[in-house]
């Protein structure tokens, strides 16, 4: 690489100050509108698997045409003595989940979503606990709570009392960044704190979390499973978060409302760097003529202008980067937690020197008609 | 006589199109050869700029054949033509056409970094010095009186050491004193026996420094003369 025809395109770059601030500038807007969209996009995955993957199930048996995992309805106990009478099938537990009411002391109620499981053994129980433990909920009327949701539930610490379906709670453990996509707080308890609190029977279950044993053919358990239980669903874990991606994100179009949002940042960032490549361009064109006229070849003559477009990009990049990091640590404890993973990060420096090097096609087209004898002209 | 640095036979060249077309040049012959100095002089419109484009590769002739070093380069493409450019002729322009944001040292590097070459610092710094700008690398073209910047334009069109030297009215923008200095030099580049020089021009102040007067009118050659200064090549 030579090093003159970099300092030519960076002098190039800075030689007008404004258009240089204005392409800066278009890089880190559409960047960052870039970078929120996918952080948010990845915030709302993890948020909305965050319940299987917090589960030790190698298979979820569900109720038939569960479209997610809040979806609430249920399965009969009768269909997991039918599971763990199937060779290979170590553990069936169930899981309850439901809507339900929670009543401060002073009156007002706020919805809030049960997640039910067994407190000992295999199951689904709160992790990231900042207070309290997991044994705590085994006494009568324990529950667990995230902390963020403290204001909305009107509990300051754990020893807090509630009520739902008009039994007392009392918050026996907090956990610490476990909510939910649909913004209702989880309520943690042991399955059958669980179904009081739900309505559900006694002899009824939303999910049973299945261990397959390890010498088993997980395959060939799911298929009998499948063979003698009716109307149930028998998903892998992955096929479970694919299910409940796909619903929550696309099936509500807010994937690919934050797909356009993104598309629309790419847009604006690289017909912004176009537009000013070209001008800028433009102006130095008597300049490129004289390199074409002193014998550059092409790719001379392409390199700065694709160097001028680098430079754009690296220093937008790094303003982008400083802000989104800045959003992410803002919001990272919020509902709408952008994620900047450091892999999403160097995704991002990729698509933003790509963007750049696509906004310069303009102005390299403008500099092959190029014609050097103009130099000549005057 | 050795074999002409560029020649060009029968060279017939239309410029514009439609009703804007016109014909300015209608056959032309005319060699340069290394060690002399030819002025090529007619009045305005002639076809001088036009001639020059042609000889120094800028441009092809619509008819006729160009020879540079004895190549034919007729039916080159526009990169091939930038590749003989890079190797065989420097330009010097009326108006300079140095870039505005580098300095002297690297406006003269330029020339030796488009033909890939490397240490190019010390090059550019002796040809600087050659042309008595030696102390003058570090400043930028705005920094420069126009005799100057001009001088730094021959200083980039020499340091890739080019069989032609090509320059289109170089003292045009400049007083006498200024475009005397630069003549010289033009004119000590053409001592060289394996270099041409041909300035295009109407001034004639820049007679005394030519071994070859050469005058077109209309797109033709009309008329030529030996100039004051005894050509090395016919010596
Ligand atoms: N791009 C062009 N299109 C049409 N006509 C041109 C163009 N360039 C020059 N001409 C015409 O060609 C003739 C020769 O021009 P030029 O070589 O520039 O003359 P000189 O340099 O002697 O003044 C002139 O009549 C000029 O008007
Ligand atoms: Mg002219």
């Amino acid at each position: 690489m030579s090093l003159l025809r970099f300092r030519l395109a960076y002098r190039n770059l800075f030689h007008d100050r404004l258009r240089f601030i204005a392409t800066i500038v278009g890089i880190v807007f559409s960047i960052v509108l870039v970078t929120v969209q996918a952080g948010l996009y990845v915030g709302f995955r993890r948020m909305v698997t965050t319940m299987i993957d917090h589960s030790p199930a190698d298979l979820w048996i569900m109720p038939a045409g569960t479209k997610c995992f809040e979806d609430p309805s249920l399965l009969d106990d009768r269909q997991r003595f039918r599971a763990l009478a199937i060779d290979g099938v170590v553990e069936a537990t169930p899981l309850v989940i439901g809507y339900a009411q929670w009543r401060l002391p002073s009156g007002t109620t706020t919805p809030v979503f049960i997640v039910g499981s067994e407190l000992q053994g295999f199951g689904l129980r709160p992790w990231n606990l900042i207070g309290g433990r997991v044994e705590d909920l085994s006494i009568p009327a324990a529950v667990a709570i995230d902390q963020s949701y403290f204001e909305r539930l009107g509990i300051n610490a754990t020893g807090a009392n509630a009520e739902i379906r008009d039994q007392r709670v009392e918050v026996a453990a907090v956990t610490k960044g476990i909510r939910s996509f649909t913004t209702t707080p989880y309520v943690f308890a042991g399955v059958d704190r669980a179904r009081a609190y739900t309505g559900i029977p006694a002899n009824k279950a939303s999910y049973f979390l299945v261990r397959v044993s390890r010498d088993a053919d997980a395959g060939k358990v799911r298929r009998q499973l499948r063979e003698s239980l009716t109307d149930v669903e028998v998903l892998t874990a992955a096929e479970f978060r694919n299910r409940s991606r796909n619903f929550w994100l696309f099936g509500t179009g807010a994937g690919a409302a934050l797909f356009a949002g993104a598309l629309l940042g790419l847009i604006v960032g690289t017909v912004i760097v176009a537009q000013t490549l070209y001008a800028s361009t433009k102006d130095h064109l008597s300049e490129f003529a004289t390199l074409r006229a002193i014998g550059s070849s092409g790719t001379y003559i392409y390199m700065v202008i694709v160097w001028q477009a680098l430079l754009s990009a690296i220093i937008g990049f790094c303003g982008a980067a400083a802000i989104s990091w800045i959003v992410a640590a803002m919001t990272a404890d919020s509902a709408l937690a952008v994620v900047v993973t450091p892999a999403m990060t160097l995704a991002l420096f990729v698509l933003t020197g790509a963007m750049c090097v696509a906004s310069a096609v303009a102005a390299i087209v403008k500099v092959m008609r190029i014609d050097p004898a103009m130099v000549l002209a005057r | 006589m050795s074999e002409p640095v560029i020649d060009a036979a029968g060279v017939v060249k239309f410029l514009g199109h439609g009703a804007g077309r016109v014909q300015a040049l209608r056959g032309v012959n005319l060699s340069l050869a290394g060690g002399e100095l030819v002025l090529l002089m007619g009045p305005s419109g002639s076809g001088k700029t036009t001639l020059l484009s042609i000889m120094g590769c800028l441009m092809t002739p619509s008819e006729g054949t160009l020879r540079v070093c004895g190549r034919n380069i007729t039916d080159l493409d526009p990169e091939a033509l930038a590749g003989i450019r890079r190797d065989h002729i420097g330009f010097v322009f009326q108006s300079y056409h140095l870039f505005p944001t580098l300095t002297a040292e690297d406006n003269v590097r330029l020339a030796l970094d488009v033909r890939g070459e490397r240490s190019q610092r010390k090059a550019a710094r002796e040809v600087l010095a050659m042309v008595g700008l030696g102390h003058k690398t570090r400043s930028f073209p705005s920094e420069l009186s126009g005799g100057e910047q001009q001088r730094v334009a021959i200083a980039r069109a020499i340091v890739g050491k080019p069989s032609a030297i090509l320059a289109d009215e170089p003292t045009g923008a400049l007083d006498t004193e200024n475009g005397k200095a630069i003549m010289t030099l033009l004119a000590d580049i053409a001592r060289d026996p394996s270099r041409g020089v041909l300035v295009v021009t109407h001034d004639p102040r820049i007679l005394p420094f030519a071994s070859r007067i050469v005058h077109i009118e209309d797109g033709r050659l009309v008329r030529e003369e030996l100039g004051a200064a005894k050509s090395v090549a016919k010596a």
